[in-house]
């Protein structure tokens, strides 16, 4: 069954489109990678899911509920998760109110939710009175994903979570997000543009020019040389 | 020197509530807001309005006013909050549900703020208006510093809101959900933080704080239509030369102008009095505040405890 559904959208800012006719679905606990170049409109398509930007035609439903029109703040409370690939956290919020932020809609003792974080990523808990802007990059990046599970979200949307990481610290983060993903089974849609995260998904979608041009699963992407010379340069991004 | 520290001290705590307020709404709502000034005087003058109505009930603490001033004051308060809250819902909101961009609305508020002092002209008039007439005895303390009662008061209230203000900032859910979006408003959204609390405790906080400065300004100097487009110049220079959005700059930054203005044309003063020259130097405070704010933007563009990113 599909979890989110997103059916012939066009969307765009203003009378300017960036997506055309795209169509894709993610099951539960399924984890899908969206490829592609940049300037693809992969964030726009994560925009549009969120409700930040309101697609011109098509359709958009989670958890067999359109939510085309709704505002993000009533999206996240469907249970979706977001990972930003820029500005992703309160830069001027300690670690602990970053989480607090993230976790905002819950109610009541979330002294376990955050005991699973703080056990997720034991790092955080060392920094949890720091402000999170003094933090190094990868552990900015790792309090943004804690701060998108700390809801445990049905679906997670991830953009990009390697961008900007030094080479050591991308793998360090992709075996964080494996084990994750192995260990809570939540659905995730991941957008990158490395062979590496594409893959940890059992399936994918290229997007390229925001059309989606491939559709299939990442062991069919990852033999098409076509799609690893055209957007993964070769094997040299590997 | 010591006295016109004390001074400046009396008068930076005044600029550095409004300037709270201030800094808060220009990092929430995301545009500079002209008619603050004038919300200033405003309170101010509902202050003043409601003070004629109680009456004399005596005074305390040989302070120039008494408990009628204070009723008065929260009377005002009320009063206040209702107007800017049906100020955003009739003025603001439209503009940011159209997505005017923060020059739209910034300039929006320009025009608001002569439609406020057209209306404290309208009610009151242009003349000058004082809560008391009563002549306070300084209180003289070591290295010739002299405190008012009326000061003493001034500097302790300031103290106490600002740091209830920023206990409600640091402890409270919607305290750190109005940080939160004043720091990265798109995944404060995108967080389950709902907008619309978040904007209405900004105006509830910005509002009382801009007319307690105001009641405090007029007990200290007077009540004239015009104090609030004047008092304006201090509160965004402290705004920005604290930083945009950040409570302590704010603070900080109204401080350190209302020391220096006092500081800088009272010695000055003192100076050109000594040389039998005959100038009032009190008209150059504003200079002194944008000098300031020059010096600091050269060494530290996002301000004192400025950020350098922000969220879109």
């Amino acid at each position: 069954m599909s979890l989110l559904s997103i059916q012939h959208i066009t969307a765009g800012y203003g009378i300017q489109s960036v997506l055309f006719d795209v169509s894709l679905d993610v099951a539960e606990g399924e984890v899908v990678a969206i490829i592609g170049p940049n300037g693809a409109g992969k964030t726009t398509l994560l925009r549009a899911i969120l409700g930040f930007i309101r697609p011109n035609n098509g359709n958009i439903s989670f958890k067999d509920q359109s939510i085309v029109g709704m505002e993000p703040e009533h999206i996240i409370r469907m249970g979706l998760g977001w990972v930003p690939q820029e500005e992703s956290i309160f830069p001027s919020m300690t670690v602990a109110e970053n989480l607090e932020m993230g976790a905002y809609i819950l109610r009541g003792n979330l002294n376990n939710r955050f005991n699973e974080i703080y056990n997720l990523f034991p790092i955080l808990k060392e920094r949890m009175r720091q402000p999170a802007g003094s933090l190094s990059g990868g552990q900015r990046q790792m309090l943004a994903i804690a701060r998108g599970l700390i809801l445990q979200p049905d679906l997670l949307l991830l953009d990009e979570p390697t961008a900007g990481l030094a080479p050591n610290l991308v793998q360090m983060m992709l075996s964080k997000i494996k084990e994750v993903t192995d260990q809570l089974q939540r659905a995730v849609l991941l957008v990158t543009q490395t062979l590496d995260a594409l893959r940890l998904c059992q399936r994918g979608y290229l997007l390229s020019s925001g059309k989606i041009l491939y559709a299939d699963t990442t062991d069919q992407l990852l033999s098409s040389q076509e799609v690893r010379e055209l957007y993964f340069g070769g094997v040299a991004r590997e | 020197m010591a006295d016109l520290l004390a001074s400046g001290i009396i008068y930076g705590s005044i600029i550095a509530l409004g300037a709270i307020g201030l800094t808060l709404i220009s990092s929430i709502l995301n545009f500079f807001n002209f008619a603050y000034g004038d919300l200033f005087s405003l309170g101010a003058f509902i202050t003043f309005f409601f003070l004629g109505l109680l009456g004399d009930w005596g005074t305390f603490f040989n302070l120039s006013f008494g408990w009628s001033l204070v009723a008065a004051t929260l009377l005002s308060i009320l009063v206040m909050l209702v107007i800017v809250l049906l100020i955003d819902r009739f003025y603001f909101k439209p503009l940011r549900y159209l997505g005017a961009p923060p020059l739209f609305t910034s300039l929006a508020s320009l025009g608001l703020a002569f439609i406020l002092r057209a209306v404290i002209n309208i009610a009151w008039g242009p003349e000058v208006r004082y809560y008391s007439n009563a002549i306070q005895i300084a209180k003289k303390f070591s290295f010739g510093i002299r405190v008012k009662p009326d000061e003493f008061f001034i500097a302790v209230c300031t103290f106490v809101l600002v740091f209830l203000v920023y206990l409600f900032l640091k402890k409270t859910r919607t305290g750190k959900a109005m940080r939160a979006m004043s720091d990265n408003p798109v995944l404060a959204k995108a967080s389950g933080i709902e907008t619309g609390k978040v904007i209405m405790w900004t105006w509830i906080i910005a509002g009382t704080l801009i007319t307690i400065a105001g009641t405090f300004y007029g007990i200290q100097v007077q009540l004239r239509p015009i104090m609030g487009w004047h008092f304006l110049i201090p509160l965004f220079v402290a705004v920005i030369m604290g930083g945009v959005g950040s409570f302590w700059g704010a603070l900080v930054g109204g401080m350190v102008i209302g020391i220096s203005e006092e500081m800088i044309t009272g010695t000055v003063q003192n100076i050109l009095y000594s040389l039998q020259i005959d100038a009032d130097m009190s008209v150059y405070k504003p200079a002194v505040a944008f000098v300031l704010v020059v010096v600091i933007l050269l060494v530290r563009p996002h301000g004192i405890f400025g950020k350098k990113e922000r969220g879109t």
